[in-house]
């Protein structure tokens, strides 16, 4: 049987932190990938190059 | 320049602009293994999670659990579909935060699990910490450093090995918690859960762990395909509790798994067949799958509900059963007091009654005389059904006191056939005794209560024989150690239904109320009590109404 363990407040809490910093995480992530490119790339036969 | 223009060299169409997701690049096993993975752990999470009404937070956090897991799998799926650089860099760079998200949801959910309670603040604050830096670092080249055109994969950055700690400290903790809290569990129900999350959890990390960590050791990251079968394990642990001891709530069946589980495996086979006849088949056994199926679940479903009300059907049986032995100790108490306060004034009745008949007060009227006799008598009836009622009460309690000693039962059995001789015979009963004897037919057991057995069962034949005989018998068998007394009557005899019962409390023979014959019902019951008491036994026969009883005592010989 599952113990009866309700959610606290603060599991609530910490839920809800954990959940907003991963979503602004991805966002920022998303943002400088997806939209601006911004990363290093490079092809083994020739230089690193920054950004696309 | 548009980002998504970039793309991979093993993509045709070079860096022109191209669909987002290209299936034909990814292992065909890929999707084998990931689509019915996929779709049985949502399935198996949003089963846990609809079983739950009171918002469990194991339930939740299980749940919770499926879920990251089904998008680190839809992660790892991007990066071998997706055609454009950026997203194939981006899904790199989210594996850091699926993976820390799915550890340490996994760690709360065996948590609370296992502890049955939540976690301490202190607890909350210290994973908070430790996820943190993930949500900060994710896109900076510490997290993937760069991206590798040729091979079309990202190299990892110093930070990326974060979550390889991650993946030691929480096993870290599930073992340490699995060693303290093992030996605490009560029941074998809840170690065998303990047990199946721990373990469950423990491969599903390791799996992640191991081909992770296989996958960036080699650079051939086809081992990531088989992750899912850490969560499989899982899976299979947490199903296994659930059919075997209702955990979680949830009345998930075993025929029902197992169809769901078939059907999946048929389905997932559709994706890949290429050939129309092969599709065709697939989907026909799919279809009759899913029928039979239905069928199957339903039936067994019925069956189940049905032994669920015969459960509580027997658990309501057993609480009635248990009130009822209460009653009947009450009543043996009630019985044993009123007894107790019947015995003194029915002493003195007796005693003076006796004593106004013996002329102690002179003497007394011829019509007076055959009055008190008749009070001596009645007394003597009443104080013989008080003693009756008193040694039921002794017996049920248990405060019945035995003197075990060796003596002869026969020479005891033969003294009371005399005694109660004359009473016989005052009814035209002829009372006999004889002895089929090899040994001397000694016995341990209590000299009192024997004689107190011999007495019930030979006045029980008296009581029941209007005309004929009663015969003693006293045999023994010296191979199996034991002594017999047969009291055979030639008296009214019993049917099978008052055989069956014949040794209960207050059970008198079917025809004893037509034969006026005065009784408590409790001398039989008092015997065999008795006899069983001291190591021996009593059985009764007749081969019908009207045609006598056998009754014999049985004890073992003193070797």
């Amino acid at each position: 049987m599952v113990p009866l363990v309700r959610m606290s407040k603060s599991s609530k809490v910490l839920i809800i932190l954990i959940v907003l910093s991963s979503c602004l995480a991805v966002a920022g992530t998303y943002y400088q990938t997806i939209v601006l490119g911004d990363f290093d790339m490079y092809d083994e036969e020739s230089e690193p190059v920054s950004g696309i | 320049m548009n980002t998504l223009s970039l793309v991979c060299g093993d993509v045709a169409g070079g860096d022109a602009l191209v669909s987002i997701f290209d299936f034909s690049i990814a292992p065909a096993l890929l999707f084998y293994a990931y689509v019915p993975a996929i779709a049985l752990v949502l399935l198996l999470g949003i089963y846990v999670l609809r079983s739950d009404s009171k918002f469990r937070l194991p339930n939740n956090l299980f749940f919770l659990t499926t879920l990251f897991f089904i998008l680190y799998l839809i992660n790892d799926t991007v990066q071998w579909i997706a055609v454009p650089v950026v997203v194939v860099h981006f899904s790199w760079q989210l594996i850091l935060l699926i993976k820390s998200l799915l550890l340490l949801t996994c760690f709360y959910f065996v948590y609370t699990f296992v502890e049955k309670r939540d976690m301490t603040s202190l607890m909350k604050i210290s994973l908070t910490l430790l996820f943190l830096p993930v949500t900060v670092l994710l896109p900076t080249s510490l997290n993937i450093a760069a991206f590798n055109l040729s091979l079309c994969q990202a190299d990892s950055g110093v930070f990326y090995f974060y979550v390889y700690l991650l993946e030691g400290v929480v096993l870290l903790l599930i073992v340490l918690q699995f060693i303290r809290h093992y030996s605490r569990q009560q029941s074998r129900k809840e170690k065998m859960e303990t047990i199946s999350v721990t373990f469950g959890a423990i491969a599903f990390i390791l799996f992640i762990f191991a081909t992770d960590f296989i996958g960036e050791y080699t650079g051939s990251f086809e081992i990531l395909m088989i992750a899912p079968l850490g969560m499989l394990i899982f899976l299979a642990l947490i199903a296994f509790i659930i059919v075997r001891y209702n955990t979680f709530n949830a009345k998930l069946l075993g025929a029902q798994a197992l169809i769901i589980t078939i059907i999946f495996l048929v389905g997932s086979q559709l994706f890949f067949i290429k050939s129309h006849i092969n599709f065709v088949l697939t989907s026909a056994t799919l279809t009759a799958t899913v029928i039979a199926g239905y069928f199957l679940v339903r039936s067994v479903k019925r069956e189940v509900k049905q032994r669920e009300e015969i459960q509580s059907l027997v658990g309501e049986l057993a609480k009635t059963n248990k009130r009822l032995q209460q009653l009947d100790k009450l009543k043996s108490e009630f019985v044993s007091i009123a007894s107790h306060q019947l015995r003194s004034p029915l002493a003195a009745i007796m005693g003076y009654s006796s004593m106004l008949g013996d002329g102690s007060y002179g003497k007394l009227p011829a019509k007076a005389e055959e009055i008190v006799e008749r009070i001596v008598y009645s007394a003597k009836l009443m104080g013989a059904s008080v003693e009756d009622y008193l040694n039921v009460s002794r017996i049920e309690s248990g405060n019945m006191k035995y003197n075990l000693s060796d003596f002869n039962l026969k020479d005891q059995a033969e003294r009371v056939a005399e005694d109660i001789r004359p009473i016989a015979l005052k009814k035209n009963i002829i009372m006999l005794f004889r002895t089929s004897m090899t040994g001397q037919g000694v016995v341990n057991a209590d000299p009192g209560k024997t004689e107190q057995i011999l007495h019930n069962l030979i006045n029980n034949s008296l009581k029941y024989t209007e005309k004929g005989n009663i015969t003693v018998v006293a045999r023994d068998n010296v191979q199996d150690k034991k002594l017999y007394i047969d009291i055979t009557d030639s008296g009214i005899g019993m049917s099978d239904e008052t055989l069956a019962s014949i040794f209960q409390k207050f059970e008198r023979g079917s025809n004893a109320n037509t034969t006026n014959i005065h009784g408590t019902g409790l001398g039989l019951f008092t015997a065999a009590k008795l006899a069983e008491a001291m190591g021996g036994n009593i059985t009764a026969h007749s081969e019908g109404e009207g045609k006598g009883s056998r009754f014999t005592i049985e004890f073992p010989l003193v070797a």
